[in-house]
């Protein structure tokens, strides 16, 4: 007997030094991971960092060259697909193109030799939670996309799946088909709290599903942490670029007291947290929304108080400016229409916190 | 320069001759089949159906019928089994080899048929396999089973192996898999392979002459009738052939029309 506590100090999903080579090219380098129950972690990165390489590892399609995969405890890394309790909804979702929606979403249970009144009722009661009760004898080719994608994903869902894995779960979906479909996808895995990993190259999907976000690149974990963490604080350059815009200025440590430092960057001196020891050079990481313009000069604060406005774009809610500070271009960005125009001169402050410092390594 | 309406005409004409040429005999032959005179030639005497009930009551001709529909029959289940078989090797098991292995398995449906009749019959004496309906029945698998592979092979090329994937990933093993999701999708390609290897058995005489000993397939016999001049009940017999065939094209059309309009898959 286990004791009622030792479930919940399992996790879900356990990724223990993975490595998955196709020849010499290592397609997932030595990536470790943990989920806990009822998670939601975004696998995001380009196309080519390894994400789905990961996933179809850990659904059972290709196996490791090296390392472990748990669920819940048990090593799944060499068992076939069929044996591994995870239900996955495939990019293009993979729906059966000669079964009905019912048919289709009742495919795992009928796999799994349930009874046949429980079939019916779990297939309904997820339809119901999808939305596609009235779609149930409908085929796949009928359905409009955001329709198969909840068919998909009904269809994952019905197993109970100790783990749910989502290859691309929206990016075939037209913007505003997948706006919305975003966070009613939200809402229902919260409603179930089905353990989930989401494999995305959206940065803006992994914001709105994710609890977690690993970042993955070239086949390396860079980085694994709360969306807010990362957008604020990248530990690597390209974490900084990959998520969101931003500006990334060469600068120096020229103090660290208490996890921050004092950085020279284009002249000017800035505290800020982040990653490096005394003489270390830095890049400096400004996001365009900590960007503060004032038309009159101040010197009294820190800052650059000569800076020229270079460009300037409105996309209705946000106007963006591209600025010359000291001849390095950085951008800032305002709620709104325009409040300073092409060649205005102008002083650039940094609000509280909106640097962040990373170690230039390699 | 030709005007476009002449253009269309000329394309139009062009086309009617055509159709002209490959229909014109199917045709005359259909419409002599319900002639009075025992005489095929114009002009028409008469319109009678005596000659479908001679066709029926002949016994020759019955049993021959009989045979050749036994035939076919047993060659559509073995030419399909065995080339829905192989275009699963060549499309699963052989992604270097599947060029070479596509030009080997091809290579009898550019054979004249004769050629393969008389190497068979060469084969099967080597082997020392008594000529006779079993000989029949192997010749005609392993001349029909090329074109089930072409047919098959064709639509398991544009197969979404994600559709496979995703019924392992819900439980199913492979045997399932291939139970309820493989097979099913690509039945209306197998179920036209299956058509096609009747008819062509069905239709089929150099090989069933040269392999065949001791009975008649419809073919042979009215081979064998021609030489004493054909009695119209074997226009009746090409009439229905004829009604037949075009059934079965109807059959085979949608598939055929998907194959000649839709383009391969893209996969990511």
């Amino acid at each position: 007997m286990t004791s009622p506590t030792s479930a919940q100090d399992v996790p879900d999903l356990e990724i223990r030094n993975v490595v998955k080579k196709f020849g010499a090219f290592a397609a997932v380098d030595d990536v470790s991971l943990e989920l806990r129950p009822g998670e939601i972690v975004a696998l995001l990165g380009p196309s080519g960092s390894g994400k789905s390489t990961l996933l179809s590892m850990i659904g059972g399609q290709t196996h490791p060259t090296a390392g472990e995969i748990l669920l819940a405890g048990q090593p799944i890394a060499h068992l076939p697909p069929n044996r591994i309790d995870t239900a996955t909804v495939f990019q293009d979702y993979a729906l059966f193109p000669h079964m009905t929606v019912a048919e289709n979403v009742s495919f795992g249970l009928r796999m799994r030799r349930c009874p046949a009144g429980q079939i019916e009722e779990r297939t309904m009661n997820v339809l119901r939670m999808v939305e596609l009760e009235d779609y149930r004898d409908r085929y796949p080719a009928q359905l409009s996309g955001g329709q198969q994608q909840r068919a998909a994903t009904a269809r994952a869902l019905v197993v109970e799946p100790r783990l749910l894995l989502m290859d691309e779960p929206l990016s075939a979906l037209d913007l505003q088909i997948r706006l919305r479909l975003q966070r009613e996808l939200r809402d229902l895995l919260r409603r179930v709290g089905v353990t989930t990993l989401i494999v995305t190259h959206d940065q803006q999907e992994a914001f709105v599903l994710a609890d977690r976000i690993a970042v993955l690149h070239e086949g390396r974990l860079e980085q694994i942490g709360r969306p807010g963490d990362l957008y604020r604080r990248p530990a690597t350059r390209f974490v900084a670029t990959f998520l969101g815009e931003g500006t990334l200025l060469p600068g120096e440590v020229l103090a660290e007291s208490g996890g921050e430092l004092a950085v020279s960057c284009l002249g000017a001196t800035f505290k800020m947290p982040g990653g490096g020891r005394v003489g270390d050079n830095v890049t400096v990481l400004i996001r365009p929304e900590d960007v503060l313009i004032s038309q009159a000069r101040d010197t009294s604060a820190e800052g650059w108080p000569d800076a020229t406005v270079t460009r300037v774009f409105n996309t209705g809610e946000l106007t963006r400016y591209e600025l010359d500070v000291l001849g390095r271009a950085v951008t800032a960005a305002e709620l709104g229409r325009p409040n300073h125009r092409q060649g205005d001169t102008v002083s650039v402050r940094i609000k509280p916190d909106g640097m962040v410092a990373i170690p230039d390594t390699g | 320069m030709i005007g476009r309406a002449a253009s269309l005409v000329l394309a139009r004409s062009w086309l009617a001759a055509c159709l002209a040429l490959s229909l014109g005999p199917l045709l005359m032959v259909s419409v002599f089949s319900f002639n009075q005179s025992r005489y095929y030639s114009f002009p028409i005497t008469g319109w009678t159906l005596r000659w479908y009930g001679d066709l029926f009551s002949d016994e020759r001709i019955l049993s021959a019928l009989l045979v050749s529909v036994a035939i076919a029959a047993c060659v559509s289940v073995l030419a399909t089994v065995v080339g829905t078989g192989f275009a699963f090797a060549v499309a699963r098991a052989w992604p270097r080899g599947r060029r070479l292995a596509t030009v080997l398995g091809f290579l009898p449906l550019f054979t004249p048929v004769l050629v393969l009749a008389v190497a068979l019959q060469v084969g099967f004496l080597q082997v020392g396999l008594p000529l006779g309906f079993f000989t029949v029945l192997l010749g005609h698998t392993i001349f029909t089973t090329p074109f089930v592979v072409l047919v098959v092979l064709t639509q398991l090329m544009r197969y979404d192996s994600r559709l496979d994937a995703a019924a392992r990933d819900l439980g199913a093993g492979p045997v399932r898999t291939l139970r309820f999701v493989t097979l099913p999708i690509l039945w209306p390609a197998i179920r036209s392979g299956a058509l096609l290897a009747f008819l062509l058995s069905f239709n089929e005489w150099a090989i069933a002459f040269f392999t065949g000993r001791g009975f008649n397939t419809m073919p042979m016999l009215v081979y064998s009738m021609q030489r004493n001049g054909l009695p119209p009940s074997v226009l009746a017999y090409s009439c229905l052939t004829i009604v037949l065939s075009v059934g079965v094209v109807c059959l085979l059309l949608p598939f055929m029309m998907r194959v000649a309009t839709s383009k391969q898959k893209s996969l990511p």
